[in-house]
């Protein structure tokens, strides 16, 4: 039994420290990339309204929308 | 005993639910067609493709089935989240599935099947895809109300009595009411901002839960009543022996009456189901709305460590109800404890202000999830049922402005078919083997389908009809019997009854690990055969493999 348990301890620690280490490195990158987002949203729109869109515009028109 | 829930507990609660809703209901102004409301755009870089994914994926939900889990399989109940991390960063790293599904630029894996097969088969499949997705997602609120209930202590039933003696005094419901509230809120902001709205409140929530998470998980390793790691391991080598920790074991609880333990079935079950869960439509909209097919394949990288993480850490917090109710319960009180609700019986007793920050990080779970939900499952019925049969019945395009209002029509549906079923419906056997069920009737045709027509050039039509009914069949079957055997007031003592020796055959990990190699063997037996047929007569079959649908 001892095996095992020494197994699930070590499968613990791993996974808190991986979780919680790369949530630190999440929190801070996905803050930039919400304002990337509102970025690309905003030119994509842009482009969008001059009628000369960006990679994937000229499919979006052709199907409705959904090749963005 | 729980030290209650107190006012500041309520008022941390509070400023979240607005702090984390409030910039939904902004993002409205991005939202211009369909691929905006999708799938943001396809706007996402890796690491807000990462939280949103993680957010969605780690509901309240997932915390109660998998703390359950834990609760009732010990440690053992953790080799799914080593599964899980093996079969994402497989994906992640070879790109399987997940690279040809950005790159076909489908939104859907339903439109992928009209693309590499015909229309046809995106209304089958859609039709599955809908259909499971919106009953597995159907038992979310019944869960997540116990968990709230208990560990806020709120009353069941609030009574408010009119100043009239002769009027009836009014019996409310109180957890089904915020149940209610809360939906609303996140249906509201969904459907203004789509998946703009989504992203962006995931992202929030994703920081409150990891908060929350880490907070108890840290007051579990240093209660005192537990006495840490050590503490668990001796709660799990006295009422979970053996099977508590060697997985490939099981045994019986400590009534002597369930069977309780992983097993090898359910692990050969978990590794095929969790190496095609990327083609669940909340996870394959996540796929869809990366930047590229290379920013895809790292978010399910940085994925596989979170789902590692989403699934050990509820089980800790099982592993420490079953831990702290042994030593402050009687042998025969233990045995009674309804297994869904230990975890949150053990959390009610964190101290105050610490159980406010909990409750908070729940619900960020829950709302990220149900916002993600709620949009999958309506974006798949407008896109993938709707839009094709208006298409077939009247030959014209639904127009981009009406997509987006009937995929918010959608959404409303499936909140008010979220709280009647919700109510209604008792989940079989333990919550993790229903909702894995369900999923599995989706996933096993849905990766068989992507898989081969990726990957597979024989792979036409006919094997996908076949691949989709075989990776259905056992899970429609498992449902009919449970709900069949619910619905004629049938219980295990009827063990004569003709639905209840069936339903004792037809158990989660079998009709789990029944499901995938029926779908591949209806994939390969249909292309083969469909083959045949076309070079006997080629007018006669209708799309080869490669042929481009034509639907919508």
């Amino acid at each position: 039994m001892s095996g095992w348990a020494t197994f699930w301890e070590w499968v613990i620690i791993v996974a808190l420290t991986t979780y919680f280490g790369l949530a630190v490195v999440i929190m801070i990158g996905g803050f930039f990339d919400v304002r990337k987002m509102f970025r690309r949203l905003n030119e994509s729109h842009a482009q969008a309204g001059e009628g000369r869109g960006p990679e994937g515009q000229t499919e979006r028109g052709r199907n409705g929308g959904m090749e963005g | 005993m729980p030290i209650g829930f107190a006012t500041i507990d309520w008022c941390i609660v509070g400023v979240y639910v607005l702090l984390a809703a409030l910039p939904g209901f902004l993002c409205r102004k991005y939202i211009r067609g369909q691929a905006d409301f999708l799938i943001a755009g396809r706007t996402l870089s890796i690491f807000l493709a990462t939280a949103t994914l993680t957010a969605t994926e780690m509901g309240l939900v997932t915390v109660m089935y998998w703390a359950e889990f834990g609760y009732t399989s010990g440690f053992s109940a953790m080799v799914i989240g080593l599964i899980a991390l093996s079969a994402t960063l497989f994906v992640g790293l070879s790109g399987f599935m997940v690279r040809g599904l950005r790159a076909s630029r489908v939104a859907t894996v339903a439109e992928f099947y009209q693309q590499r097969y015909t229309g046809g088969v995106r209304l089958l499949g859609g039709f599955i895809i809908a259909a499971a997705g919106i009953l597995n997602y159907g038992v979310f609120l019944q869960l997540e109300a116990k968990f709230i209930r208990i560990v806020t202590d709120m009353p069941e039933i609030i009574t408010i009595t009119t100043s009239t003696p002769a009027a009836e005094a009014w019996h409310i419901p109180t957890v089904n009411l915020v149940m209610t509230v809360l939906l609303v809120i996140v249906l509201t902001y969904t459907m203004l901002g789509g998946m703009v709205s989504v992203v962006l409140t995931d992202y929030i929530q994703f920081i409150v839960l990891t908060l929350g998470i880490g907070g108890a998980t840290y007051w579990v390793f240093m209660h005192s009543g537990i006495g840490g790691l050590e503490g668990m391991v001796e709660a799990v080598e006295k009422h979970r022996p053996g099977y508590g920790f060697n997985p490939f074991t099981k045994g019986l609880d400590d009534k002597g009456e369930a069977v309780l333990g992983v097993g090898v079935l359910w692990i050969l079950w978990q590794c095929m189901h969790w190496l095609g869960t990327n083609t669940w439509q909340t996870q394959a909209f996540r796929t869809a709305a990366t930047d590229s097919a290379k920013t895809a394949q790292r978010m399910w990288v940085l994925t596989a460590f979170n789902y590692f993480g989403r699934g050990v850490i509820p089980m800790i917090w099982g592993i420490g109800a079953l831990a702290f109710l042994s030593q402050t319960m009687d042998a025969d009180s233990l045995a009674g404890v309804d297994t869904k609700e230990a975890m949150p019986m053990f959390l009610a007793n964190l101290p105050t202000g610490l159980v406010g920050f909990l409750a908070a990080g729940m619900l960020a779970a829950l709302m990220s999830t149900h916002s993600s939900y709620l949009l999958a499952w309506s974006g798949v019925l407008s896109e993938d049922l709707t839009g094709p049969i208006v298409k077939l019945l009247s030959g014209r395009e639904i127009p981009q402005g009406w997509r987006i209002w009937i995929t918010r029509l959608f959404i409303v549906l499936i909140g008010v078919f979220l709280l009647c079923w919700g109510l209604w419906f008792q989940v079989p056997a333990t919550v993790w083997g229903y909702l894995a069920v369900t999923g599995t009737v989706y996933v096993a045709g849905a990766m068989t389908l992507v898989a081969f027509g990726l990957y597979w050039r024989r792979a036409n039509t006919t094997g996908a009809y076949l691949g989709l009914i075989g990776g259905a069949l056992p899970g429609v079957i498992y449902l009919i019997l449970n709900i069949g055997a619910q619905a004629m007031g049938l219980t295990e003592n009827d063990g004569g009854h003709v639905v209840v020796r069936l339903k004792e055959v037809m158990t989660d990990p079998l009709t789990g690990v029944t499901s995938f190699p029926l779908a591949v063997a209806g994939m390969v037996a249909g292309s083969i055969w469909g083959e045949r047929r076309r070079r006997a007569a080629p007018a006669a079959t209708g799309g080869g493999a490669g042929a481009p649908g034509g639907v919508a």
